[in-house]
C-alpha cells in the first residue's frame, strides 16, 4: 500500500523537476539572441513504479535528461554551405576593389588617358610648327605615365590588403583550433559522467562552421570520446584531440604568400596548394601568382610597355625641331625587368619640348609624318599577337572584370539565398521562440503549483493521521 | 512551421537590407543619372561604352583636324582667287599691248603696271596662314619665293587627319602652283597618296623620299630653260607641254617677267607670244583652285558625316549607361514603400507577445 511519506515524495520531485525544468526554460530564454545556440528541452519520464500485491502505484517523474534540439546533419549543411558563401563573398571583395581600379564610368581613367595621348599627337600634326601642341603632347605623356602608374599602384595595394586579410584570418584559425582542442577536452570530462554537454557542443558547432567558412577543413566525431579531430586542408592536421597545432603565413618572393602548417618538433610544411575553398581559399586564389589581381597588374605593365615600346620606334625614326634625329620618347629599362612604376617620360624631352620629333625629315617644320605615325598607333592591333589594339586590349579587361564581378555577384547572391534558407531552417528546429517558452513556463510554473499542493495535501494527512487518537 | 525569435528577426534584418541596398543603388542611378556605374553592372556595355568614349574623342579631335585643314585651305583659296583676277588683269593688259591701236597707251606705262602685278604675284606666292607659308610644302616657317621667283621651299604635303586612316593634304606646293612642275594629267595638281601608316612605311617612305630628291635634282640639273624671258616665243614653236618632262605647266614668275620684258623693249611679237601661256597660267591657278575646292568639299562632307557620327555614338552610350529617371524614380517609390510597410509590420508583429496576454 501507498505510504503518505510517497505522496510527499512525490510532491517534492515534482517541484525540483518543474524548477529544473524553469531554469530550463529561462535558460533558453536568456539565449535566445546566443549565435549557434540550440533550444534545450527537459525530457521527463515516469519513475518506477511500486509493486503492490497485484498492482503497481505509480511514483511520479523523474529527470530523464537535458537535451538540445538540434539536426546535426543540417549543421553539416550549413558548414558546409557556408564556406561556399564565405569563399564567394571573399572573392567579391578582391573583384570589386579591382572594378573599382579599372572603373571609369564616371571619372577619366586609363582609357580616357591614352584617347588623349594620342589625340595630343594629332594635334601636333595639325600643327608641327607650334610649341602649343608640343607641350600638350608632354603633358598628355605624363598623365597617362602617371594614371598608369596609379592603376598599378592601387592593384598592388589591393594584393597587400588580400595578403594582409590572410594573414588576420590564419591568426584566427589558430585561435578557433584552441579553443575547439579545449572544448574537447571539456566535453569529455562532461560526458563521461553520463551528461550532455549541450552549450560546449553548440560552441564547438559554431566555431566549426567559422573554421570553415575561413579554409577548407575536414573534420569527424569520435564516437567513444566525443572529442572532434580537425584537418586544415587535407594533411594538416590542425585539432587532434586535446591538442591544437598552429598555422603561420610566410610571404615567397615568386609565389607570393604561403602558408606554413608548423608542427612543433616537425618540419615546417607548406600546404598552400591545399586550401581551395573559404576566406583564404578565396584569398589566395584571387592574389596568388595565376590570380585575377596579378594577372591585372601584368595587364597594365604589358600595355604600358608596348605604348612605350612602339611609340619610342616611330618617335627615333623622326626629326625634332632642331634637324636631329628623335631620341626615346619614353625612358623605360630594355632589359626585360619592366614594369609600369620604372616608366618616365625622357628628361630632355621633358625640359625641352622641341625634342619632340614629328617630322619625317630634317629642316622640314611642317612635316607631320612621325605625328602621325605615331597617332596611328591608337588603331593599330599590336597587342596579344597582333589581335588587340591598345584601347581594345584596355577594354576587355575593364569588360572581363565587369564580367567576372557580375557572375561572382549573382552566385554570392544564390548561395546567400540557399545559406540563409539552411539558416532558417535550422531556427524553425533549433531556434528559441519566446511565446513557447512563456507557455512552457507557466506549465512548469502551474505544475511547481501543484506538487506544492500535494506537499501541504500530504501534510494534511499526517495531521489527520496524527489526530486520531484525540478523537 | 514553427517560427524562432531569431529567425522572425533576421528575416527582418534580411529584407530591410535588401531594400535598403536596392534604395541605395537607385539614389545613387537618380544622382548620377547612369544605371552602369561600374563595370559589372553591365560588363559589355561598360566596354563598350569605353570604346564608344574614346570614339567620341576621335570624332571631336578628327573635326578640330578638319577646322584647322579647312582654315588653312580657305586661305589658299582666297589668295588663289586673287591670283586668277589678277592674271586676267595681265592678260588684258597683254591683249592691250599685243596690238598697235592700243588706244595710245605707251607700252612702257602697262610694262610698269605689269611689273607691280608681278610684287604682287611674289607677295601671294608667300602669303601665310597664321605662322605657316601656304606655298613652302614642309618648309612652313621660311617664304618659300625669292623676289625673283626662285622657290626655296619643296613639293611636300601636309597631310591632316579626317578619319581613321583617312588623310587629306592642306596644302599646295608653289612649285606646282606658280612654277608649273611636276603637275598632273591636263595641268591638275597630283596628290600624293604615300601616307605611311606604321614604323615600317615610315622607313619605306624616309627611303622612297631620298631617292626622288635625288631623281630630283639630276632632273633639275639637266633642265634646259624652255621658257626664259628671251625664249617667251618658243611657247608657239614646241608647243604647250615641257619638251623634257612632257608636262604642261607654266612659270608665272617666268612668264609675266618675260612680259614685262617684251613690253619694254615694245616687242610685238614677243607680247603676243605671251598670250598663250598666260591662258596657261591662268589654267593652272583655277586647276589648282578646283583641287582646293575639291579638298574643302571633302572636308566639308566629312566634317557633316562626323556630325553624324557624333550624335549616335551618344545616342548609344546614352541607351547604354543613362538611367531611365522615370523608371528610377518609380522604383525608388516602390522600394520606398516596401521598406516602409516591412519597418511597420515587424512594429507591429515584434509587440505581440503571449507574455502580454497572461494574468
Amino acid at each position: 500500500m501507498a505510504k503518505v511519506h510517497g505522496l510527499m515524495d512525490i510532491g517534492r520531485r515534482g517541484m525540483v523537476l518543474s524548477q529544473t525544468a524553469l531554469n530550463t526554460t529561462s535558460h533558453n530564454i536568456a539565449n535566445r539572441s546566443t549565435e549557434g545556440y540550440s533550444r534545450q528541452r527537459v525530457e521527463l519520464a515516469t519513475n518506477p513504479a511500486i509493486d503492490e500485491g497485484r498492482y503497481r502505484i505509480g511514483t511520479g517523474a523523474r529527470l530523464a535528461g537535458i537535451n538540445r534540439v538540434n539536426n546535426p546533419w543540417l549543421e553539416k549543411q550549413i558548414e558546409q554551405e557556408g564556406s561556399n558563401f564565405s569563399y564567394l563573398e571573399s572573392k567579391a571583395n578582391a573583384l570589386s576593389s579591382m572594378e573599382n581600379v579599372l572603373n571609369e564610368q564616371n571619372v577619366e581613367g586609363i582609357n580616357g588617358a591614352i584617347s588623349k595621348f594620342f589625340n595630343s599627337f594629332r594635334e601636333l600634326a595639325n600643327n608641327p610648327e607650334s610649341a602649343v601642341p608640343r607641350t600638350q603632347v608632354r603633358e598628355s605623356a605624363q598623365a597617362l605615365i602617371s594614371t598608369l602608374q596609379s592603376a598599378k599602384r592601387q592593384i598592388d595595394s589591393a594584393a597587400q590588403g588580400v595578403y594582409k586579410n590572410v594573414e588576420n584570418k590564419i591568426g584566427e584559425v589558430n585561435a578557433m583550433a584552441k579553443e575547439i582542442a579545449n572544448l574537447n577536452e571539456k566535453i569529455l570530462n562532461i560526458e563521461i559522467t553520463e551528461g550532455q554537454a549541450n552549450d560546449e557542443r553548440d560552441r564547438r558547432d559554431l566555431l566549426l562552421k567559422k573554421l570553415s567558412e575561413t579554409m577548407n577543413i575536414s573534420y569527424a566525431e569520435d564516437p567513444k570520446t566525443g572529442m572532434i579531430n580537425v584537418m586544415a586542408g587535407n594533411t594538416a592536421s590542425l585539432v587532434a584531440g586535446t591538442t591544437a597545432t598552429s598555422l603561420r603565413t610566410d610571404m615567397s618572393e615568386n609565389e607570393g604568400q604561403r602558408i606554413i602548417y608548423d608542427l612543433t618538433g616537425g618540419t615546417p610544411f607548406d600546404v598552400t596548394e591545399q586550401f581551395k575553398g573559404g576566406a583564404v581559399g578565396a584569398s589566395l586564389s584571387v592574389a596568388g601568382p595565376d590570380g585575377i589581381i596579378s594577372q591585372l597588374g601584368q595587364s597594365i605593365d604589358e600595355l604600358a610597355y608596348n605604348i612605350a615600346n612602339e611609340v619610342n620606334r616611330a618617335h627615333i625614326e623622326g626629326f625634332d625641331r632642331y634637324n636631329q634625329q628623335g631620341q626615346t620618347f619614353f625612358d623605360i629599362p630594355q632589359d626585360g625587368t619592366f614594369s609600369v612604376d620604372k616608366m618616365s617620360l625622357n628628361k630632355e624631352i621633358l625640359k625641352d619640348v622641341g625634342l619632340i620629333a614629328a617630322a619625317s625629315k630634317p629642316n622640314s617644320p611642317g612635316d607631320n609624318n612621325v605625328a602621325h605615325v605615331i597617332q596611328n598607333l591608337q588603331f593599330r592591333s599590336i597587342l596579344g599577337d597582333g589581335q588587340y589594339s591598345f584601347d581594345n586590349f584596355y577594354n576587355s579587361k575593364v569588360g572581363e572584370i565587369g564580367l567576372m564581378t557580375q557572375r561572382n555577384q549573382s552566385a554570392l547572391e544564390s548561395q546567400k539565398n540557399t545559406l540563409d534558407q539552411l539558416k532558417n531552417t535550422r531556427e524553425t528546429i533549433s531556434g528559441v521562440n519566446l511565446d513557447e517558452e512563456a507557455a512552457k513556463m507557466i506549465e512548469f510554473q502551474k505544475s511547481y503549483e501543484a506538487s506544492a499542493r500535494m506537499i501541504r495535501v500530504a501534510d494534511e494527512l499526517f495531521d489527520t493521521v496524527l489526530n486520531l487518537k484525540r478523537l | 512551421m514553427r517560427i524562432s525569435d531569431k529567425l522572425n528577426q533576421t528575416q527582418l534584418m534580411n529584407n530591410v537590407q535588401k531594400t535598403r541596398s536596392n534604395l541605395q543603388s537607385l539614389q545613387n542611378q537618380a544622382a548620377t543619372m547612369k544605371k552602369v556605374t561600374k563595370p559589372s553592372d553591365d560588363p559589355i556595355g561598360a566596354a563598350k561604352v569605353l570604346e564608344n568614349r574614346t570614339e567620341l574623342k576621335n570624332l571631336n579631335q578628327f573635326e578640330k583636324d578638319i577646322q584647322q585643314a579647312r582654315l588653312f585651305l580657305d586661305t589658299t583659296e582666297s589668295t588663289l582667287a586673287q591670283m586668277t583676277e589678277t592674271l586676267v588683269r595681265a592678260k588684258e593688259l597683254a591683249l592691250q599691248a599685243a596690238s598697235d591701236t592700243n588706244g595710245g597707251v605707251p607700252r612702257e606705262m602697262i610694262a610698269e603696271e605689269i611689273s607691280q602685278i608681278y610684287s604682287g604675284i611674289v607677295e601671294m606666292s608667300n602669303r601665310s596662314s597664321g605662322d605657316r607659308y601656304l606655298f613652302g610644302g614642309y618648309k612652313t616657317l621660311g617664304a618659300p619665293f625669292s623676289k625673283d621667283g626662285q622657290f626655296k621651299g619643296d613639293h611636300y604635303e601636309v597631310q591632316i587627319q579626317n578619319g581613321k586612316d583617312q588623310f587629306i593634304p592642306m596644302n599646295l606646293s608653289g612649285e606646282q602652283v606658280f612654277l608649273g612642275k611636276d603637275l598632273g594629267y591636263q595641268g591638275t595638281v597630283k596628290r600624293d597618296w604615300d601616307i605611311p601608316k606604321t614604323v615600317e612605311e615610315l622607313q619605306a617612305f624616309k627611303l622612297n623620299n631620298v631617292e626622288n630628291e635625288f631623281q630630283k635634282e639630276e632632273a633639275e640639273r639637266n633642265y634646259i630653260e624652255t621658257r626664259g624671258p628671251a625664249t617667251v616665243g618658243r611657247a608657239e614653236r614646241l608647243g604647250d607641254a615641257d619638251p623634257i618632262t612632257g608636262q604642261k605647266g607654266v612659270n608665272i614668275f617666268m612668264t609675266m617677267m618675260g612680259l614685262e620684258a617684251a613690253l619694254r623693249t615694245n616687242d610685238k611679237l614677243a607680247i603676243q607670244d605671251a598670250l598663250d601661256p598666260l591662258d596657261q597660267a591662268i589654267n593652272q591657278i583655277n586647276m589648282a583652285r578646283a583641287e582646293v575646292g575639291g579638298r574643302s568639299a571633302q572636308l566639308a562632307a566629312t566634317s557633316d558625316n562626323i556630325q553624324k557620327q557624333v550624335v549616335e555614338n551618344k545616342s548609344q552610350n546614352s541607351q547604354i549607361e543613362d538611367a531611365d529617371i522615370f523608371e528610377t524614380m518609380s522604383n525608388l517609390n516602390k522600394q520606398d514603400t516596401a521598406l516602409k510597410s516591412i519597418l511597420e509590420t515587424s512594429g507591429k508583429i515584434s509587440q505581440l507577445s503571449l507574455l502580454d496576454f497572461l494574468r
